[in-house]
């Protein structure tokens, strides 16, 4: 990976969310740098998704300062609407525009907001569209499409805006089992181009194959990261392990979820031997 | 004696047909056909009225009630958009107008308009004369129902849509004018087709206004008609008038909620 | 569900049918009938059909009572019969049409309505109590003298009323622009609001206005339609109360208090 440090893609510094009474992030302390594709992984409810939305502002931070590409989000003066164009986004439910068709869909960001004219426009559009394989998808609804193809669309979309840093907020976990591959392989080939990722995912596999970092977090903090042969492969701390033994092997959900009481000594969980998207 | 159960439900629903016909026909029996023919059908008084009934007054109904819902429609929206806006005072006035609006009679609304403009401006007048003050004065009060389904067609997009269109780089303005609005529109046409129904039978309203032979619409032509003729046999012809343009609405009403319903 | 169960089920259904059937079509009562042999809708009362405002001939005082020349004389008639008088407020269609006296909502209209041959198809008229002259309004200052003037102009006119028939007649010929109001206070305001250039009603009507706007408004023409005004009851339906109304006005005129009222609400003395 080519990672030149001098100013990462994303810098995090000391970032508090709460909702209401609610603090959903303690205090993160984070970089992304140039290229890096990083995973954030833990359990639901552990801060990932926000931490996730606050680096393009979906989220207002109660506290801390949040760089992206040098600018700084957090400056009350920021332009918002700039800043974000550098940065994609993909969603767990799409969120494509369904009352636009495939292209338009990719298009019409580029046109109301780069100002590109219609012919640069669907040109961008249409080799996007061929970069997730759907080029045969241009003139269809959404509402046609499969989910798998949904997402993939959407990661198009995103593209075609010419993003420097790409977020991805469990872009699976609306699909069908059978469906996830295909958007997996989308992301996969992303990665080798070079594209910085900050991916919030429970995709294990994909982790492990393709982050050059993974992260994990719980109770709104990070509670360790590192290569993902080590966080995964030999994590260190409990939490993390008491985790992956329940997302690797969910029949033991029941023991491992009992307060107060240990487990079968946790070993390093294996990743599964079987894995259906073996990327 | 000891049905079994598919004889009781039959004997039940037969019974059932029996007696709303029975009630049907005491009801059609009992009526004097003869003198409701004399006082609703008279032949010649209805030929009397065509064309102009057409020609003048369903156009002219048929104006009043697309300005008014013009007029709603683009005030509507702005009023719904205040509602939804994130400055305390556009909230509170819209809030205010959609309540005090909804709850005054369109007619008194009409009247308000139509004699307190020329009241409070002597020397101006409203645009389009009588068409501009129907289409406002109508206009007033369905904007404010027009406002709340609006409103609720803005928030039943889903948040996610202003969410993708936000980090695509586009303002609040694009999203909202690109994104959510054309979305919401999908979801308000039926409502919306429903308020241009009760528009077009409001249109009857103009006749506080003072109408002149060109500006008549289809109740008080009928109206005038019976007061010309003595006879009712012009409400009756009024009344169907109204239903060539009500029942094809309807029906596209009913087409448009059963796309939406399978839509999703 | 037993057989029993499911037609008395049924049976309720048709008898709540068969009620409401009947009761729609229950006969209506012929109303009260009182000693003098008159028929009226409801007992003590003699209900009058009118359209508010027209004063002078009715409309509401400041304390809310209506009041004037029409109602003056029904209450001649109402005392004759040693009722009360009850005065219903009800559309001109409804009045005109015979409507109102055919379902038995009145047993009398008095309305300023005009005797027309139209008219008479649909309810009995009383003898004429009022020579009818229409008469053109104007704002003070304005040049119309006559129809003529008004070329092209706007010409206000009050719904089901003879001035409107007049009108209606002559706008032809002499280009008026014809706006039609529903009702007196609609059509004097429209004037007052320059919103018509002029506006035709009953002579006494528009005395009685610019006496209340005095200076505001001038009556610029008068028009003599040879029209006169009559009360009506119910066609073929009440020829006692009818041959009552003619016997109270012809005694009313005979001593005086015809005139009386006539001084009280109109103004001049009657020319005969």
């Amino acid at each position: 990976m080519t990672t030149s440090p001098s100013q990462p893609a994303v810098e995090i510094r000391d970032l508090h969310k709460s909702f209401g009474p609610l603090e959903v992030l303690k205090g993160i302390d984070f970089e992304v740098g140039h290229g890096e594709v990083v995973c954030v992984i833990g359990p639901s409810g552990s801060g990932k998704s926000t931490l996730l939305r606050c680096v393009n502002l979906l989220e207002e931070p109660t506290a801390g300062r949040i760089w992206v590409n040098g600018t700084e989000m957090t400056d009350p003066d920021v332009e918002i609407d700039a800043v974000r164009r550098g940065i994609g986004m993909v969603f767990q439910s799409f969120n494509l525009f369904p009352h636009l068709t495939v292209l338009d869909n990719l298009t019409i960001a580029q046109r109301r907001v780069l100002r590109r004219g219609r012919a640069e426009a669907e040109r961008v559009a249409r080799a996007n569209l061929d970069r997730v394989g759907l080029s045969d998808k241009a003139a269809a609804f959404p509402a046609q499409l499969s989910g798998g193809q949904q997402q993939r669309v959407a990661i198009a979309r995103s593209l075609s805006m010419d993003p420097e840093l790409m977020l991805f907020d469990e872009p699976t976990s609306a699909l069908d089992p059978e469906l996830v591959g295909d958007v997996l392989t989308v992301m996969r080939k992303l990665a080798e181009d070079g594209m910085t990722m900050m991916v919030v995912t429970h995709e294990m596999a994909f982790a492990r194959d393709v982050a050059d970092r993974v992260v994990f977090m719980d109770g709104g903090v990070v509670v360790e990261q590192g290569p993902p042969d080590e966080v995964l492969g030999a994590p260190r701390h409990e939490r993390t392990r008491s985790f992956l033994s329940r997302v690797l092997d969910p029949t033991h959900v029941a023991q491992l979820g009992r307060p107060g009481e240990t487990a079968e000594p946790p070993e390093a969980p294996g990743l599964p031997a079987d894995d259906r998207h073996q990327l | 004696m000891k049905l079994r159960r598919r004889q009781r439900e039959r004997l039940s629903l037969w019974l059932q047909y029996l007696a709303f016909v029975a009630v049907i026909a005491v009801v059609v029996l009992a009526a004097d056909w003869g003198r409701l023919r004399e006082a609703f059908f008279r032949v010649d008084i209805i030929e009397s009225m065509f064309p102009t009934v057409i020609t003048v007054a369903l156009r002219n109904t048929i104006l009043y009630t697309l300005g008014a819902f013009a007029f709603g429609l683009v005030f509507g929206t702005i009023l719904a958009l205040m509602r939804l806006s994130r400055v305390a005072p556009y909230r509170w006035v819209a809030t205010a107008y959609i309540e005090l609006f909804r709850g005054l009679p369109a007619l008194l609304v009409l009247f308000l308009v139509g004699y307190g403009i020329p009241i409070a401006f002597p020397e101006r007048e409203i645009p389009g004369g009588v068409f501009g003050s129907i289409a406002i004065g109508l206009g007033l009060t369905a904007a404010a129902y027009m406002a709340e389904t609006i409103r609720a067609g803005i928030q039943a997009v889903p948040k996610g849509q202003m969410e993708a269109a936000r980090t695509l780089g586009m303002s609040h303005f694009t999203a909202m004018r690109t994104i959510v609005i054309p979305q919401a529109f999908r979801i308000v046409i039926p409502p919306l087709t429903n308020e241009l129904i009760l528009l077009t039978k409001d249109s009857s309203l103009a006749y506080v206004l003072g109408v002149t032979a060109q500006t008549i619409e289809v109740t008080k032509f009928g109206r005038d008609t019976l007061n010309d003729r003595v006879n009712a046999t012009p409400l009756l012809v009024a009344g169907l008038t109204y239903l060539v343009i009500t029942l094809p609405l309807s029906q596209v009403v009913r087409r448009l909620e059963l796309r939406y319903a399978k839509a999703r | 569900m037993t057989f029993q169960s499911a037609v008395r089920r049924a049976g309720i259904v048709v008898a709540i049918a068969a009620l409401a059937a009947s009761a729609g079509c229950a006969k209506k009562e012929d109303g009260e009938t009182q000693a003098s042999g008159v028929k009226l809708v409801e007992k003590g009362k003699l209900t009058v059909c009118t359209h508010l405002p027209y004063a002078p001939f009715q409309s509401k005082d400041a304390s809310g009572k209506v009041v004037g020349f029409d109602v003056d004389l029904m209450d001649l008639v109402a005392k004759d019969l040693g009722v009360e008088q009850k005065i219903v407020d009800t559309p001109f269609e409804g009045i005109k049409s015979g409507q109102d006296l055919n379902t038995g909502k009145c047993d009398a209209a008095a309305a300023g309505m005009t005797i027309s041959e139209e008219r008479q198809k649909v309810m009995n008229f009383s003898d004429p109590y009022f020579d009818a002259t229409q008469a053109m309004l104007v704002k003070t200052g304005k040049a119309y003298k006559t129809l003529d003037d008004l070329r092209g102009k706007k010409l206000g006119v009050q719904a089901a009323t003879t001035g409107r028939d007049y009108a209606k007649k002559v706008a032809e010929e002499k280009g008026l622009q014809l706006v039609e109001f529903e009702d007196l206070a609609a059509e004097q305001q429209a004037l007052a609001n320059g919103q018509i250039e002029a506006a035709i009603n009953d002579l006494p009507v528009w005395t009685e206005y610019i006496k209340e706007h005095q200076g505001g408004f001038e009556v610029a023409a008068e028009f003599d339609t040879g029209e006169q005004y009559g009360f009506s009851v119910k066609k073929d339906g009440n020829p006692e109360l009818l041959k009552k109304v003619n016997e109270v006005l012809a005694k009313a005129k005979q001593d005086g208090t015809y005139n009386t009222i006539y001084e009280k609400w109109i103004g001049k003395k009657p020319t005969a």
